[in-house]
């Protein structure tokens, strides 16, 4: 059953870097629900790329060099892996009960809204303070994240959602 | 995958061509798995699979314009038997599905008859009809025979009076078993005509389709609403249990063989749950059960059909490439007393239902469904579902279904859809999690064993798949930590233990008395803790070669072509805190795996092992206390103590790497580079491109095992 439809514009502008490279311009949706299974409707403002695991289409050639012919900094430890943290800044409205996810952003999403791959959730919890901050660890090849706030109230779900920008291993969102 | 051999078995019968009823049929080859159900006025014959109901049409022209029923399968000659309503006679239906009269001899009752089956000890139809000047008859099928198909009149249905629809005999004994329209059980003894009433078995309907399997169990199909039970004939007090969802209609006989298993050995094409069998998992608890079939529903990408569930521990969802259950995703902490987020991902429309074990007692008792008969839709179906209050703090069990069908309970069997069974962990207070590297993902841990001798850089001589999760409170203190995982290759000669390091973890932080550590599904008495100052170091295992002992023709486990390996090593861990210890002092993912030698040979490498003071870690990762210093720069080792460099050589190639990705590693002695040509460049540019290169996509395929 539609409920309503939001379209929530966030003031976001954080500079892309460190794991959201190549990240695009913030995108925002929110979707209402109930129990049910129907899908809630959304707008969007835009579109991120994709997250899924895909080919490497960077520049770089691929060598001939064997292994223990490779000179690499002794300094380099072969992270995969990047540090984030994320701090969720929302008003709690009494009566409510508010989770949050952070997931990498779903490929193409099948009518073109903002979505999470649930599969590829990193961090969720139960919001019981109006800021709240996550550490998480972003593998190299997951390019986009985004975040989600459920908002529970008398059975009834409304969810927002926004895509993650990062400067200097962190990144602050706000619904 | 889904086999198409039992579908073969079953249905390809049908695909037989067209014949004249005059032409005679060729038998079946062999005992058919499946029931056989005929239908409708102008006879259609359907193949069913009684243990989830799948059916299909095997003919919808048998040859005839009328009615066949009173079937039987006949063991002696693999023909079936029936009583044509067009023909007035008794018919054999061959692989062709059409029917060939017979012609009988003898007294010839006038009857038509419904009601029949054909015994496996003495090569004859039986047939039956209730009423004064009717009864019970026999036909013999043995063409050797004197009375070959000649009517005997057994008992007259005056005595043997009931109002039954069809009749099976049992396997092992000459007697005949029905459930009348009252659902009192009946049994029947065809040489005096005797009937013993068993019992009432709490259903009631037209039952016209009766049949045995091999195990001796009866199965009824209720002709109003298609539902098949079974029962236990020789219970003391026999009760029908719902066991699939077949098809309806208002004529209905079956006939199946009676010596063939409920589903055949070594088939593929039932998906089944996974948890513990005390959820009523196996096929012999009438285990929760799900026929497959190519575009059918299913939960999620992925799905694995069985003859026979794999119940917890012995899940194979643990699995190496895929884990099927993955249609059904909770994105919130599961908390008593609160709401919480589900979500199912369905491949079209449908209706899920969902059971959790909130008391704990291993059932899913009636009142623990959550979720019941909810339409969903093709992808993502979000759930808002509520956590009892008084249900009970710890690990539990939940089992999603979802099918075309409605009114399934966590058990029996469906025609179609899936079953996903998930362990999940109810709070008792607010919680955060935190999963690396990701809530349905696992990362892959690969060493090289030669160190401090260089390796091949094959990558494989051990490789460790897991998934760990760091569960916080809302104040942020540290919970519990929780790491899964298993084996996937070992292409080294050399024993080896494996452990995790949660560096600056105060071993007195850890609820010791409350770590619960499992290998292979099996709870482990022993403390893995070690006694290590200032971190707490989790031995996973002291030896893992002892869980892969036999390689059969194959040097390794998992890493030779065509090698499939023998053994498993899985692992299950969960560490709680006591108050104090707060996220922010809590290690970041991946830790600091490691590799341990045992007292077994290190040769050529070192000529006496140190045991347990060699260690291998990632690159630039300080060993615990418990390492040998004196082997820093022994043969290619370059290690910097010093300056903080650790396990790598004097390229700086490591002897350990952590991706986080279910990673496919490469065969043996087949160089990392080789296997993935953007590797190269990735190490040497520290990272900065070729970020992703350790994805499918970005390797030689032939090159990985």
């Amino acid at each position: 059953m539609k409920r309503s439809i939001v379209i929530y514009i966030s003031a976001l502008t954080l500079a892309a870097c460190g794991g959201g490279s190549n990240a695009p311009a913030v995108s925002t949706t929110t979707s209402t629900g109930a129990t049910s299974n129907e899908q809630p409707p959304s707008t969007q403002t835009e579109i991120a790329p994709s997250t899924q695991p895909q080919a490497n289409n960077e520049t770089e050639q691929p060598t001939a060099v064997a292994s223990d012919q490779l000179q690499i900094d002794a300094n380099f430890d072969f992270d995969h892996q990047q540090q984030l943290a994320v701090t969720i800044e929302t008003p709690l409205i009494s009566g409510s009960r508010y989770f949050a996810t952070i997931c990498a952003q779903q490929a193409v999403a099948e009518d073109d809204e903002l979505s999470a791959d649930y599969s590829q959730c990193l961090w969720q919890a139960t919001l019981v303070d109006e800021s709240t901050t996550a550490a998480i660890v972003l593998p190299a090849h997951i390019q986009q994240l985004v975040a989600e706030l459920w908002q529970i109230h008398q059975g009834q779900y409304q969810v927002q959602r926004q895509t993650l920008q990062f400067y200097d291993g962190a990144a602050t969102v706000m619904f | 995958m889904i086999s198409e051999h039992s579908i073969n078995l079953l249905f390809g019968i049908g695909l037989a061509s067209a014949m004249s009823w005059q032409v005679q049929a060729t038998p079946f080859t062999e005992c058919p798995t499946p029931a056989f159900l005929v239908q409708k006025n102008t006879a259609e014959m359907f193949g069913v699979n009684l243990a989830t109901g799948y059916y299909q049409t095997l003919a919808s022209n048998m040859g005839t314009s009328g009615k066949v029923n009173a079937m039987g399968f006949n063991l002696h000659d693999n023909y079936m038997y029936g009583w044509s309503r067009e023909f007035a006679t008794l018919v054999r239906i061959g692989a062709d599905f059409q029917i060939e009269p017979l012609m009988l001899t003898g007294d010839d009752p006038q009857l038509s008859f419904f009601v029949g089956d054909v015994s496996l000890v003495d090569n004859a139809q039986y047939m039956y009809q209730r009423g004064s000047g009717k009864g019970l008859y026999r036909l013999s099928l043995d063409a050797s025979a004197d009375d070959y198909l000649q009517w005997q009149k057994l008992v007259d249905g005056g005595s043997l009076n009931i109002n039954i629809f069809d009749f099976a005999f049992h396997p092992d004994r000459h007697m005949l078993y029905s459930v009348d329209s009252n659902g009192r059980l009946w049994m029947i003894d065809p040489q005096s005509g005797d009937a013993s009433q068993l019992g009432n078995v709490g259903q009631s309907g037209t039952f016209g389709a009766v049949y045995f399997d091999v195990e001796g169990t009866l199965y009824i199909s209720r002709n109003q609403d298609g539902q098949i039970f079974r029962i236990d004939v020789d219970a003391e007090q026999p009760s029908a249990e719902l066991f699939a969802q077949g098809p309806s209609s208002s004529n209905n006989d079956g006939a199946r063989c009676a010596i063939a298993p409920i589903v055949e050995p070594g088939s593929a094409d039932i998906d089944f749950g996974d948890a513990p069998a005390s959820y009523g998992t196996l096929l012999s608890d009438n285990g929760a059960r799900h026929q497959l079939a190519a575009g059918q529903l299913r939960l999620g990408q992925q799905v694995d059909g069985e003859a026979d569930a794999k119940a917890y521990p012995q899940s194979d969802d643990a699995g190496f490439w895929f884990d099927d259950e993955d249609g059904v995703i909770f994105i919130s902490p599961l908390q008593a007393g609160a709401d919480f987020l589900m979500v199912v991902q369905s491949s079209g429309a449908g209706f899920a239902s969902g059971w959790f074990d909130t008391n704990g007692n291993g059932q899913f008792d009636a009142n623990e469904q959550l979720l019941a008969d909810a339409p969903v839709i093709s992808g993502d179906n979000v759930f808002l579902l509520s956590v009892p209050a008084d249900a009970v703090e710890g690990e539990t069990w939940a089992r999603i279904r979802m099918s075309s069908v409605t009114g399934l309970a966590a058990i029996g069997g469906a025609p179609d859809g899936e079953v996903e069974d998930h362990a999940i962990y109810i709070s008792d207070q607010h919680t955060k999690v935190s999963f690396y590297p990701g809530l349905q993902q696992k990362a892959t841990l690969a060493f090289e064993d030669n160190w401090p001798m260089a390796g091949d850089y094959d990558l494989n001589d051990l490789v460790v798949r897991f998934q760990s999760r760091q569960i916080s409170d809302a104040e942020d203190n540290m919970v519990r930590f929780e790491l899964e995982g298993e084996v996937v290759a070992m292409g080294a000669s050399f024993h080896n233990g494996l452990a995790f390091r949660l560096p600056g973890v105060d071993p007195a932080s850890i609820d010791q008395s409350l770590i619960r550590f499992e290998v292979n599904g099996e709870l482990q008495s022993q403390s893995l803790l070690e006694s290590v100052a200032g971190d707490s170091v989790l031995v996973l295992s002291a030896d893992l070669k002892a869980h892969f002992p036999n390689q059969g023709g194959c040097d390794f486990y998992r890493t030779e072509q065509g090698c499939q390996g023998n053994g498993s090593f899985s692992f299950s861990l969960r560490v709680p805190f006591k108050q104090g210890l707060t996220v922010n002092e809590f290690p970041a993912a991946p830790y600091d795996p490691f590799i341990f030698a045992t007292t077994d040979s290190r040769a050529p490498v070192l000529d006496v092992s140190p045991g347990r003071a060699l260690e291998i870690h990632l690159k630039n990762q300080p060993p615990t206390s418990m390492a040998d210093v004196s082997l820093w720069n022994l043969l290619d080792d370059f290690s910097q103590p010093s300056s903080g460099l650790y396990y790598q050589n004097a390229n700086g190639m490591p002897w350990a790497i952590v991706i986080p990705y279910p990673w496919q590693h490469p065969i043996e002695r087949v160089d990392i580079s080789a296997a993935y040509p953007l590797f190269a460049g990735f190490a040497q540019s520290s990272g900065t491109i070729n970020r992703s290169w350790y994805l499918p996509a970005n390797g030689k395929s032939e090159l990985l095992y």
